[in-house]
């Protein structure tokens, strides 16, 4: 199957700057001699290039889990926000403008803010007891601001499923319902998925902003290490490197997934 | 067309599976409950974590330094487990206000205007605000001042423009940003705490630097809680005062300031402050 084999080729050549990148880190991480931490309460600063990495390694676990939570039920949610900005009932329509309108209009550091101090401060104190904390706060924030990002990329995708696909799948007899689910969401979804993807890239760098309300993320560990150790350029270099390395991963995944739909629009001849 | 329609169902329902289990897990991780694992309660404590030597972080991301030592050993002493929280400075009053946590006890000074908003402990210890120059500088006039927002350094240089004359103040989020700016050349000189300069001079880390004239003035370091919980307060002071009388203050000092801590000082300035050391009936 030569179409085959050209696509695995192509997915390999793709794959290999970001595997040698990735690979590269991984031998520094290992090549480099550890910290060593004592014991007896001593405190131990960071001193070489391998202490940097350690720690910057912690923050990326915070910054992945925000990125893949979010990442996840904001394309569910968004998609829903998405498809109900051309719903049939007026409130409906009208509440998702409303919504994407209110939150693009706003910054996402805002947002984090009033999430974090003053809805997360309501109902903990309704509660008495810390209900939603500082991670939860943030994800409430990442998500409802990704939601509507998403919201208005599927809407963009509906739009451009050209009218023709309407018209016939009307003829054929099914209802605004099936029309949706079968016929124009799929293309949607199809068209909108470069954008989602951006969107996603794009949130994995937003999760630098929740240091703002206390959670120790990458770039605010590259923060700390600057420091404890009065080297201001390195950290940083090094945080860019792991935010690169994240990204190109999603990216090659989103890629895979966009040659995949491809594949089948080249089997159907047609939108999706 | 078969094997397709029961793939993308597949894949639907491992995707509503994945999202119940990572949602609430999402929001459950990293969670503050009340209680520790051995269970005594946890009191929060919050500090900027970036205020050399008194407030810093580790190679493990852990917050140590005099202020952090001083808050395991109050807390602890109270019954507590000390849970210490790193926040920026300028949002540090707004966190203790909305019950993020308990006290700041991140080397807050003691103002009337702080007093308004808050309760203090008495002081835990005592500095002064000085200004650091490059080395060489022997005027003050038209150099660029780092200065760290929402610090009564920040408030003097603006409420005192005539010892700074054609001054450019470049506001930073922390002492240690300052000390960035400084090796990068970005200012002159600025406007810190003695002991936090005093520091840096002793172990390099900001170029050549040097103290620039007397001391602006004399502060008092306290630990802060919320006007709600005057209780705390109470506690802090009399749990100070036993780490005063058995020497662990005094070890605490030594260990991060490196100098012995003048007792009799602080005990005179203790009785200044007497008189705001709220009452125990709670006010809301």
């Amino acid at each position: 199957m030569p179409d085959n084999r050209r696509h695995q080729a192509s997915l390999i050549r793709t794959a290999s700057p970001y595997a040698f990148i990735g690979c590269c880190i991984i031998a520094l991480i290992f090549a480099t001699p550890s910290v060593v931490f004592a014991q007896d309460g001593d405190t131990e600063f960071i001193t070489d290039v391998s202490g940097m990495l350690k720690l910057l390694l912690k923050g990326a676990w915070l910054t992945l889990a925000l990125s893949v939570i979010t990442g996840i039920v904001a394309l569910i949610t968004g998609s829903l926000v998405g498809i109900g900005t051309s719903a049939r009932s007026v409130v409906i329509r009208s509440l998702s403008n409303l919504f994407i309108w209110l939150i693009r209009g706003t910054p996402l550091l805002v947002q984090l803010f009033i999430s974090y101090f003053a809805f997360a401060t309501i109902v903990n104190r309704m509660f008495d007891a810390e209900v939603i904390n500082a991670f939860g706060a943030a994800l409430i924030a990442l998500i409802i601001n990704t939601t509507a990002y998403n919201a208005e990329t599927i809407r963009g995708g509906i739009n451009s499923v050209e009218k023709g696909q309407w018209d016939a799948a009307a003829s054929l007899g099914m209802g605004r319902n099936k029309i949706m689910r079968r016929v124009i969401l799929p293309q949607a979804f199809s068209i909108s998925l470069p954008s989602l993807g951006n969107n996603l890239v794009v949130l994995i760098k937003d999760t630098s902003l929740v240091g703002a309300i206390t959670l120790i993320e990458l770039t605010y560990t590259a923060r700390n290490i600057m420091n404890q150790t009065a080297k201001p350029f390195l950290p940083f270099l090094l945080a860019a490197v792991f935010y690169l390395i994240i990204i190109s991963l999603v990216t090659l995944g989103t890629k895979a997934w966009e040659k995949h739909m491809q594949r089948s629009k080249q089997a159907v001849g047609g939108n999706i | 067309m078969r094997k397709v329609k029961e793939g993308t169902q597949a894949v639907k329902i491992a995707m509503i599976a994945l999202l119940v289990i990572i949602l609430p897990a999402g929001f459950l991780s990293c969670g503050g409950t009340g209680e520790s694992e051995d269970e005594s309660p946890v009191l929060k404590l919050a500090m900027s974590g970036a205020y050399r030597p008194l407030s810093m972080t580790d190679a493990e991301g852990n917050l140590v330094g005099f202020d952090a030592d001083i808050a395991t050993e109050v807390a602890t002493r109270m019954g507590y487990e000390a849970e210490l929280v790193q926040t920026e400075w300028a949002g540090i009053q707004a966190g203790l206000q909305t019950s993020k946590y308990d006290l700041i006890c991140g080397s807050m000074a003691i103002t009337d205007e702080r007093l308004d908003a808050m309760h203090f402990s008495l002081p835990y210890y005592i500095s002064g605000a000085q200004v650091y120059v490059k080395q060489g500088i022997t005027d003050l006039d038209g150099l660029r001042i780092g200065v760290t927002e929402s610090t009564t350094y920040e408030q003097y240089i603006e409420s005192h423009p005539e010892l700074f004359p054609n001054a450019e103040v470049l506001r930073y989020d922390s002492e240690a940003q300052i000390v960035s700016a400084m090796n990068t050349d970005k200012i002159d000189c600025f406007v810190s705490d003695r002991i936090v300069g005093g520091f840096y001079i002793q172990e390099g880390g900001a170029g050549d630097i040097e103290p620039f004239g007397d001391l602006l003035y004399m502060e008092h370091l306290g630990i802060a809680a919320r006007k709600d919980s005057p209780e705390l307060v109470h506690e802090v002071n009399a749990t100070l005062e036993a780490m005063i009388d058995d020497g662990t203050y005094e070890e605490i000092y030594m260990k991060w300031v490196g100098l012995e801590p003048d007792l009799e000082q602080m005990r005179a300035i203790w009785e200044e402050h007497e008189v705001n050391i709220p009452p125990l009936e709670s006010e809301s």
